[in-house]
């Protein structure tokens, strides 16, 4: 009977790891659409370690040294050729999720404007625009979301990456 | 051995001698369409003329400093192919300063079919994809169709020839064609900060004429991968765009940007590179590759023996 114990307690916790961990990155933006933008075919990337370089090229050592594992990058198809481009960042560590979250919202600080915290993001994201485009910035248990939408004959408005922080707060579990 | 027999093993000797002479010569005509560009070389004993335009619109820009060095005539025959190749890696918006100014790219164009060129291609092998729609938000599709220019994405291996380059790390690479069969190739950078090389300027931006970049930073020496490149693959102009220019977070940026409102222009691409470390604050000495390329004889990187023109 201790034995069957021991047994469901030993499970129960790895359980309980697991459902704690990050969910792997491919689940996060699959789907069609996010926020009822399309997605562009043949624009989806994943890359892990060095690979990074298919997303980032030569300034892939940037996220390596920031505590990157692994990144995947999906656009969506707006209005008006407007583009949304969405890229999930696992961290190796809540340290350095925590510290790549910071590193963002000091950026958007210095240089952005109209900094805002929309309530989709349930407290753990921001919004920005920085020299024509917006941005939208997204803290999950092990990973960071940043959005941005180009292009487009204007630029897209803050509720419209409030709606797609909203999303994404669905689907990156919360970091506490 | 008779007279005879002599004489025939003389002449058929002879004439291995002199086919395989001429074999030799044509595989060594091989051999330099294989090893890449020539460029256009400095004269014995000139100095490289670099022209420097500033204040003003990128357009004007770019024609005057192309005036400076003689116009483009100088550069451009009746019915060449011209290549030209900006930096489109990023799917980010002109303001950005993260890709080349598509003005400073359609001037160019536009340039070189008033000049008479059959052809000018614009090419890139953008880091981001799809190509097209990076090429739109960059706003060099609607540049380049507007003055009669074809923008091509390099994202097909079959549109890249083996090349030899011969150095201590690169014994090969994979070339964009259209770079490698071009009358006139023009290497169109914007000048920017880089994470792994300090910046990207004009030999870094030769990065986007090979198939497999990775191969690059994974090896021993990024720089030096980046200078013997340069040397076997030498564009014939060099035009940079510091209209705009990123002085942190590239390459691909977002990040601070400053307007020096500037377009530099050589035949000499380490002069070009050389030149544009001063708008960010530092010495040819302080970027590895431009130091690499100088001591490879690549080009002049001491400013002090480059005629600088101001136009």
């Amino acid at each position: 009977m201790r034995r069957w114990a021991t047994l469901a307690g030993a499970w129960l916790l790895l359980f309980s790891l697991v459902a704690s961990a990050a969910p792997p990155l491919r689940q996060v933006l699959a789907g069609p659409e996010l926020a009822g933008w399309p997605v562009v075919k043949n624009s989806y990337l994943y890359a892990a370690g060095d690979d990074l370089t298919k997303i980032y090229d030569g300034g892939y050592q940037v996220y390596l040294r920031a505590g990157v594992t692994a990144a995947e990058q999906q656009l969506y198809q707006g209005p008006q050729g407007a583009v949304l481009t969405v890229t999930v960042h696992a961290l190796s560590t809540p340290q350095a999720t925590w510290r790549y979250y910071q590193q963002e919202l000091a950026r958007a600080s210095k240089h952005g404007q109209d900094l805002a915290r929309p309530p989709a993001a349930q407290g753990r994201g921001f919004s920005y625009r920085l020299q024509g485009a917006t941005y939208g910035v997204l803290r999950g248990r092990g990973t960071v979301a940043v959005a941005s939408f180009y292009g487009g004959k204007q630029v897209q408005p803050a509720a419209q990456m409030a709606k797609v922080l909203g999303v994404l707060a669905g689907r990156l579990p919360h970091p506490k | 051995m008779d007279r005879r027999d002599f004489l025939r093993r003389g002449l058929a000797a002879g004439a291995t001698l002199a086919l395989g002479g001429c074999a030799g010569r044509e595989a060594a005509r091989g051999a330099r369409s294989l090893g890449g560009r020539q460029g256009i070389p400095t004269p014995r004993g000139q100095k490289p003329l670099l022209a420097v335009a500033a204040k003003g619109k990128p357009g004007a820009l770019t024609r005057r400093a192309i005036d400076a060095l003689g116009g483009i005539r100088k550069f451009v025959r009746s019915g060449q192919v011209v290549v030209i190749k900006p930096n489109i890696a990023w799917q980010r918006p002109p303001e950005q300063a993260a890709t080349t100014n598509p003005e400073v790219v359609a001037t160019l164009v536009r340039m070189c079919r008033e000049a008479g060129a059959a052809r000018v291609i614009v090419v890139e092998h953008s880091v981001d994809i799809p190509a097209r729609l990076v090429f739109d938000i960059a706003g060099m599709q609607k540049a380049v169709d507007a003055v009669g220019g074809e923008l091509i994405s390099a994202h097909e291996q079959s549109m890249y020839r083996e090349v030899k380059i011969g150095g201590q790390l690169l014994a090969q690479e994979q070339v964009i064609e259209h770079i490698l069969a071009a009358d006139l190739f023009i290497n169109v950078p914007i000048a920017k900060s880089h994470d792994a090389t300090k910046l990207t300027l004009s030999m870094k931006n030769l990065m986007g004429a090979i198939w497999n970049r990775q191969g690059w930073h994974s090896s021993a020496s990024l720089s030096r991968c980046i200078a013997e490149f340069a040397g076997a693959v030498r564009p014939d102009l060099v035009v940079l765009d510091a209209n705009r220019i990123l002085v942190a977070g590239g390459p691909k940026g977002p990040g601070q940007t400053r307007d020096p409102q500037m377009v530099i222009a050589s035949t000499d691409q380490v002069a070009v590179d050389a030149y544009c470390t001063g708008l960010f604050g530092m010495k040819p000495a302080d970027i590895e590759h431009i130091t690499i390329a100088a001591s490879l004889g690549i080009g002049q990187a001491d400013l002090a023996q480059v005629q600088i023109k101001h136009a």
